[in-house]
């Protein structure tokens, strides 16, 4: 019985904690930071371009996040309408892909100095330079720098250490 | 890496005023407030991938609930599972699953992995999960468990589910961490761990730990109060040291631990300060090299080796009241390669092709009393291979098709286990799950040679025919749930006779369950996770099957109390009667309470009460039938620092 009260004490809500940010959220401020700790091959980019595909809710996310930040680069976010066209991007974040999905976009800028980003563990393991993988609780990210460097990006050593996994 | 709840909540506030944005680590430690749709799992298809296009259910715990609900073994982990049931002899840790965990049981029918590596031994198939574990479960990243029959993947021992320990890289544990766990009863469980990651990327860390346990309470009631006054003799101590290594696509693991254990025999001789010892030495050595060789092809390779020594030394009082022991040890070595393939240049279809190998070097059994009355020896050493193809189809948007067939060959049987699963995606936020496999078990090593030295009939292995069907449900993005309704059929179920340390096939036994489960969380950081699994295993000769309880239920539930970074937990576990053939088992609900302060990044302080109730809770482990106490009231706490510039 006393444990019961104790349990019922603890169910009554909690202001403690404020509400945080929503996952695309997240996944935004994740993508922001990913740039600032990259480097792309010359000549020196005249616009941030992020792309997100797959993901609405995500393309909003990061397009009221770069907003709000202070930035020397013009940046903005686009979602491609074909792998030609996101051969123009930056950055491109594949969202919420499949396998056959995730190889099209993949194959589409397989040549060009775009860091790719994926939210899922195939479109990491199929080239994605960064994988965004959520587990129960949180976000990480894994790095594949043999992809990076092979389109000609280079991370810096602090994302290398915070990264869950470097292959 | 996720342990950085209060800075977390501060950044927080300041981005969503739009103002600064958190920096990686905070961003790291920032808890999801909802359920995601898409985790990664390895553990039901043998390879990375989604949870959503996973064709199995796959449960998971990880770093962050070890954490905030101090889970503080494997047996506390495991028992978080749908349907997983521990009980502990103080020597031994069994688990059960799906109604099948009976008396001298030795864990053989669950596969268990350490980082993808086969990790049950080769004399019993057995899995030391207890002290004798190679990791220390605050290194641990996350545990998989996917119920049900994966031979077709697997092969031996894969009957019941496969549970994959995942370790943390050097980015989660620091530079330096170290921990200190204390109990009440003044068990010690102490661990330093130094981790490096170069500026190429290359991950390195590298563990030392020390367990002691020093005048441990007897687990079953004294004859004679008396009795007590030998608790100083009750005593194991246990040591682990574990090393990780990485580099691009290649991972080495090292393993070692050392476990003494001893304890007296109360009744056995008539002096108390002869007892019996239990020791246990193992290793492994693994090296895997995981890579993309093509846009379409991706390659695994591994091999590694093992050696497990396990020696018992009973005082056995003779005839002439003379004192005498038997000294007896399990020594297995053997080493494993496996190899496989993922190809997906097909449209809509990924392909799995796969090799495994085991090469027994040793399956030595040797027992025999120091004065040369008792003597059985028998050895064995062989090859044991497995090929295995799976397609995974891709049909339509909504609906995929995975088959898989593995044939397994071993110098006494050839198997082969096929196994099929439907999804279908019903809407966004449901999917049903259809899957039949096959499985089996060869006889171990203990099983046969004992039945060849007694001259008992040569026992076959045994399989499992499963039927499932499973439904997962995203009743919002903080609100998800699942449902799963099996029936196995299980032929010649290994079963030892009470009697005697001979093994019999048993007659066919029935098993059906169901194991269902919610997940909710709160905007406030409220975690609440609760399953139920109700479960009917019966054979022909005792009816309902020994040491399995018809209801499971466990439930979680975590949230930050007067502070952000001061965190609550409940966890709560209930088990219905048990019938052994030693008597009735009563249920149980225990529950445990904790507190975890994580005041800054560099340190974590655990307060907790398990079974705050101090419910009694018995369970039969062998054949011996006497009952064996269960995680009695014990208060503990844990300091955990880390060190990362």
């Amino acid at each position: 019985m006393r444990l019961m009260l104790l349990f019922l004490m603890l169910l009554c809500p909690c202001h403690c904690l404020a509400s945080g940010l929503s996952q695309n959220q997240l996944k935004a401020a994740f993508l922001y930071r990913f740039s600032q700790f990259s480097t792309w091959p010359p000549p020196p980019k005249q616009e941030m371009v992020y792309c997100v595909v797959g993901n609405p809710s995500l393309f909003n996310a990061v397009s009221e996040l770069l907003s709000t930040q202070p930035s020397k680069l013009k940046s903005k976010v686009v979602t491609p309408i074909d792998s030609k066209e996101a051969q123009q991007c930056q950055l491109l974040f594949i969202s919420q892909q499949d396998r056959q999905q995730s190889l099209y976009w993949l194959e589409g800028v397989k040549d060009s100095a775009v860091l790719v980003v994926a939210d899922t563990s195939e479109g990491f393991r199929q080239g994605a330079a960064i994988g965004l993988i959520a587990d129960n609780n949180s976000l990480n990210f894994s790095i594949n720098l043999t992809d990076a460097r092979a389109r000609g990006l280079e991370l810096s050593a602090h994302l290398l250490k915070l990264a869950t996994e470097v292959r | 890496m996720k342990r950085y709840l209060g800075i977390a909540v501060v950044l927080t506030s300041a981005l969503t005023e739009g103002q600064t944005l958190p920096d990686l680590e905070a961003l790291l430690a920032q808890p999801l407030q909802e359920i995601p749709e898409d985790t990664e799992v390895t553990s039901a298809s043998r390879m990375a991938q989604s949870s959503s296009e996973s064709m199995a259910i796959t449960h998971i715990i990880t770093d962050q609930d070890i954490l905030q609900y101090n889970l503080r073994s494997m047996a506390d982990i495991l028992a978080q599972f749908s349907g997983l049931t521990t009980r502990d002899d103080g020597s031994f840790l069994y688990v059960g699953a799906r109604g099948i965990g009976r008396p001298s049981d030795f864990n053989a029918r669950i596969l268990f992995l350490l980082n993808g590596t086969r990790i049950n031994e080769n004399m019993l198939d057995a899995s030391l999960l207890g002290n004798e574990f190679f990791v220390d479960v605050e290194l641990i990243d996350r545990v998989e468990y996917s119920p049900g029959a994966a031979a077709a993947l697997y092969g031996n021992n894969a009957l019941l589910g496969v549970i994959n320990i995942i370790t943390k890289s050097s980015a989660q544990i620091g530079t330096l961490e170290g921990s200190l766990n204390l109990t009440h009863e003044g068990d010690k469980h102490m661990r330093l761990t130094a981790g490096h990651r170069s500026e190429q990327g290359n991950d390195s860390w590298f563990s030392l730990s020390h367990i002691g346990r020093d005048d441990i309470k007897f687990g079953f009631d004294l004859i004679s109060p008396e009795d007590a006054a030998f608790a100083h003799l009750n005593q194991e101590k246990s040591t682990r040291v574990t090393l990780s290594h990485q580099q691009g696509g290649l991972h080495f693991n090292a393993a070692g631990v050392w476990r003494e254990r001893q304890y007296p025999e109360l009744g056995l001789v008539p002096d108390y300060t002869e007892v019996i010892r239990d020791n246990s030495d193992s290793y492994l050595l693994a090296l895997t090299y995981d890579a993309r060789l093509t846009p379409y092809t991706d390659i695994y390779l591994h091999a590694s080796t093992h050696g497990n020594d396990y020696t018992r030394s009973i005082p056995v009082q003779e005839s002439d009241n003379s004192l005498d022991r038997v000294d007896s040890l399990f020594s297995g070595r053997w080493s494993n390669v496996d190899s496989r393939l993922i190809y997906h240049g097909l449209q809509n279809h990924l392909w799995l092709v796969g090799l495994d190998l085991q090469q027994d070097h040793r399956q030595l059994f040797d027992a025999r009393s120091q004065s040369g009355l008792l003597q059985q020896r028998f050895t064995n050493n062989g090859l044991r291979y497995g090929i295995y193809l799976q397609d995974h189809w891709q049909v339509a948007s909504d609906l995929a098709l995975q088959l898989a067939l593995r044939y397994d060959h071993t110098d006494r049987a050839a198997h082969w286990s096929p196994s099929l699963s439907i999804g279908y995606q019903i809407n966004a936020d449901s999917r049903l799950l259809l899957r039949y496999n096959r499985a089996y078990r060869a006889a171990n090593q203990l099983e046969s040679g004992n039945n060849r030295y007694f001259f008992a009939p040569r026992l076959g292995g045994e399989s499992i025919s499963t039927s499932e069907v499973s439904l997962k449900q995203r009743w919002s993005s903080s609100f998800t749930s699942f449902v799963t309704l099996y029936y196995s059929d299980i032929d010649d179920l290994i079963t030892e006779y009470l009697d005697a340390p001979i093994f019999y096939n048993s007659p066919p036994i029935k098993s059906l369950g169901l194991e269902a489960g919610v997940s909710k969380r709160w905007a406030d950081g409220t975690n609440l996770v609760a399953s139920l699994a109700v479960q009917r295993t019966t054979d022909e000769e005792f009816g309902r099957l020994g040491n399995s309880p018809m209801l499971i239920g466990q439930l979680r539930y975590n949230r930050p109390i007067w502070r952000p970074d001061l965190v609550f937990s409940w966890l709560t576990q209930g088990i219905s009667e048990r019938i052994t053939p030693y008597g009735r088992q009563g249920g149980y609900i225990s529950h445990d309470l904790n507190l975890v302060w994580t005041p800054n990044r560099s340190l974590d302080l655990a307060l907790g009460i398990q079974n705050v109730g101090n419910k009694r809770i018995e369970e039969v482990t062998d054949l011996s039938g006497i009952p064996t106490l269960q995680r009695p009231r014990q208060a503990h706490l844990s300091v955990r620092w880390r060190w990362a510039p």
